[in-house]
């Protein structure tokens, strides 16, 4: 509070000088955007978009962000962010962390606290939602003021290009707004996919709705098992909501097979309901409003039905890219789903640019998009050469039990390296603070993923277990410095931890030992 | 026409506040330390804002409630268990700090001294 107050003071004695420098600053701003009206636009106020905007003015350039949002099917809609902070890691973790909360309830009572009538705990969904959605809410505020802050102007319109070098915002009112930049960044993300059955559109939701469905979700299928739907039918079913997931390949496909096992077993015994290799055929709304699914087994070819109050599609999501009217702008790098190509997140058009989501063949991650934005403005507007390195990016599954991990894939690490020249260290391992509440330990594993000469490079880690995510981010720096099996096991571990068990893994598969810890202690 | 309502310490802001239909009319609180004898406040970051916050509601053409809270003197703010602290619907971590009441927007410290950030107080959420 004082040296705050004291810089205030100083500031004010500085004010003269700070006018005297605004003024050369703004010479030399009108001087590099020339006959533009911005030196950077960016259209998406995303995770990626806002940190290259805000990077950008720090680097003294005059910056537009454009955002806007379409309602969901099911009218859906949200404020400034993107999907991360509205529809996607935010409210999902706040979701994750109210379903361990009320397993905690439970184990607590095995710790001594004297719960009242066990049987009545239970959640209240519009309690939840609520606080899920202010606290949202005060994120797009604060945002909003950081953007007024520094002078970065937001326009709430849809953006679309007019040519290279022209965008047109269309405001809610259906007004339209035209700016020119002299760089243009894409940052338009993506949105859910709808299957094309019949009574999708109409009557399913998707993560867009579900963190602010007005009703409690009651028996839920969630159609898909990529991390979406993972994610939704474990804290759906920890909040005592029944929840089945229609598979239509693998869970978790990209994933490694042997841990994404973990994680759906852990969920089947925990009481979710999974149908493999199927595909949804049909919704239909039944006169109770509930709804009646029927799905096909491809392998079996035998179709079945069920009725749920609520249909969650988790079916991939597809970038915003077709409305942007890329063509007139010149831009062609598109794929064949509508993702932008871009090497170095430069389009073939030298001054426009995209980052995050739209992406082709990058991981769908905000921290991915945050990094890459802020380089990318570096290089635009400081001629830095740093480019992103997206290889060996860490990330955490937040199903019931959680899964972290960086680097390959024991799959891909065969393909790449092949099996022989590969070593793979596996254990199984007890957290400590299970043993009382007894808790399923069946699915706590971890394994790391290394090469087989000396000093056994490490390629891949991976971990299924309680806060993966904290504990598979210092190794993923370790990664980044070209960690070894050696200096893991020359690293001296944290006791009671459950992060501690990757400095104790010494068996491989290849001896085939017994993975299982020895059941004396821990 | 801007309504402005003088509230002394937290028992006067609460039956104040409780006693509101936040539905009828905005209102926005601005919360400041109380003001020494000498007529400016204990608080310097309360003195800086005081002026630019005043001038900006005077010249506010909107129909809104404007509720000037004095927190109380150095002592009774500084203790951690202030109501205006404790308070779920203020959880004040810093003074000055302004308030859309029951609203998510909220300014605090030196960006109250920021026009173009008082002025989004009366914006459109989006």
């Amino acid at each position: 509070m004082t040296i705050f107050s004291n810089l205030v003071r100083i500031n004010i004695l500085l004010k003269p000088l700070y006018t005297e420098r605004g003024v050369i600053l703004a010479q030399r701003t009108i001087a590099t955007h020339g006959n533009f009206d911005y030196d950077l636009a960016v259209i998406g106020g995303g995770s990626g978009g806002l940190a290259c905007a805000k990077e950008a003015v720090n680097l003294g350039a005059k910056v537009a962000v454009l955002d806007y949002v379409t309602p969901s099917p099911q009218g859906t809609k949200w404020g400034l962010g993107g999907t991360c902070v509205n529809v996607g890691c935010i409210p999902k973790k706040l979701m994750h962390q109210a379903a361990l909360l009320g397993e905690s309830i439970h184990e607590a009572v095995a710790y001594g606290w004297q719960v009242p009538s066990l049987k009545d705990i239970k959640i209240s969904w519009a309690a939840l939602t609520e606080s899920v959605q202010n606290h949202i809410k005060s994120v797009n505020w604060v945002t909003r003021v950081d953007l007024r802050d520094k002078k970065i102007e937001y326009i709430n319109g849809l953006g679309e290009f007019k040519d290279a070098h022209t965008i047109i915002a269309t405001m809610k009112n259906g007004s339209k707004k035209e700016l020119t930049a002299k760089n243009i960044v894409i940052a338009v993300g993506g949105r859910p996919q709808y299957p094309e059955i019949p009574g999708a559109v109409e009557y399913c939701i998707s993560s867009d709705d579900i963190f602010s469905l007005g009703h409690p979700p009651g028996k839920t299928l969630i159609v898909g098992a990529g991390y979406i739907g993972l994610e939704c039918a474990g804290f759906l079913n920890s909040m005592g909501f029944p929840a089945t997931v229609l598979v239509r390949s693998v869970p978790l496909r990209g994933f490694d097979q042997q841990m994404a096992r973990m994680v759906t077993n852990e969920m089947e015994q925990k009481g979710v309901t999974f149908h493999h290799k199927c595909v949804p055929l049909s919704v239909e709304k039944l006169e109770s409003g509930q709804l009646k699914v029927r799905w096909l087994n491809t392998e079996l070819q035998e179709q079945s039905e069920e009725v749920f109050d609520t249909v969650l599609l988790a079916t991939g999501r597809y970038a915003l890219t077709k409305s942007l009217n890329l063509e007139v702008a010149g831009v062609n790098c598109v794929t064949s789903s509508g993702k932008i190509s871009a090497s170095t997140e430069q389009t073939n058009v030298p001054h426009i640019f995209a980052v995050g989501d739209v992406l082709a063949g990058r991981p769908e991650l905000t921290p991915v998009a945050i990094h890459a934005g802020r380089l990318l403005a570096r290089r635009v507007f400081a001629g830095a050469q740093q480019h992103m390195d997206y290889d060996n990016v860490a990330t955490t599954v937040f199903t019931p039990l959680e899964y972290g991990c960086v680097g390959l894939s024991e799959e891909l690490a065969i393909e790449r390296h092949g099996a022989d020249n590969l070593e793979i260290y596996h254990a199984y391992y007890k957290p400590t603070e299970f043993f009382i509440p007894q808790r399923n330990i069946r699915n706590c594993y971890l394994k790391a993923v290394a090469l087989r000469e000396a000093p056994q490079k490490i390629l891949g880690l991976h971990f299924v277990g309680p806060v993966a995510g904290e504990v598979i981010q210092g190794f993923a720096a370790a990664i980044k410095c070209g960690i070894t099996m050696e200096h893991l096991s020359n690293t001296v571990g944290i006791h009671p931890t459950v992060a501690e068990e990757f400095t104790r893994l010494n068996i491989t598969k290849r001896s085939g030992k017994d993975p299982n810890p020895a059941s004396c202690c821990s | 026409m801007v309504t402005k309502v003088d509230l002394n310490g937290y028992d006067e802001f609460k039956r104040y506040a409780d006693a509101l239909d936040p539905k009828r009319k905005k209102v926005i609180f601005y919360f400041s330390g109380t003001k020494l004898d000498n007529g400016t406040s204990w608080c310097p970051d309360c003195v800086e804002a005081e002026p630019i916050v005043k001038t900006f509601m005077s010249q506010l053409k909107k129909d809104v409630i404007f509720g000037y809270v004095d927190v109380g003197d150095r002592p009774t703010w500084k203790d951690m268990n202030c109501p205006f602290r404790t308070d779920p619907r203020l959880k004040l971590m810093v003074i000055p700090t302004i308030v859309v009441w029951k609203g998510v927007q909220r300014l605090e410290g030196s960006q109250c001294t920021k026009v173009d950030l008082l002025q989004m107080l009366f914006e459109d959420d989006d």
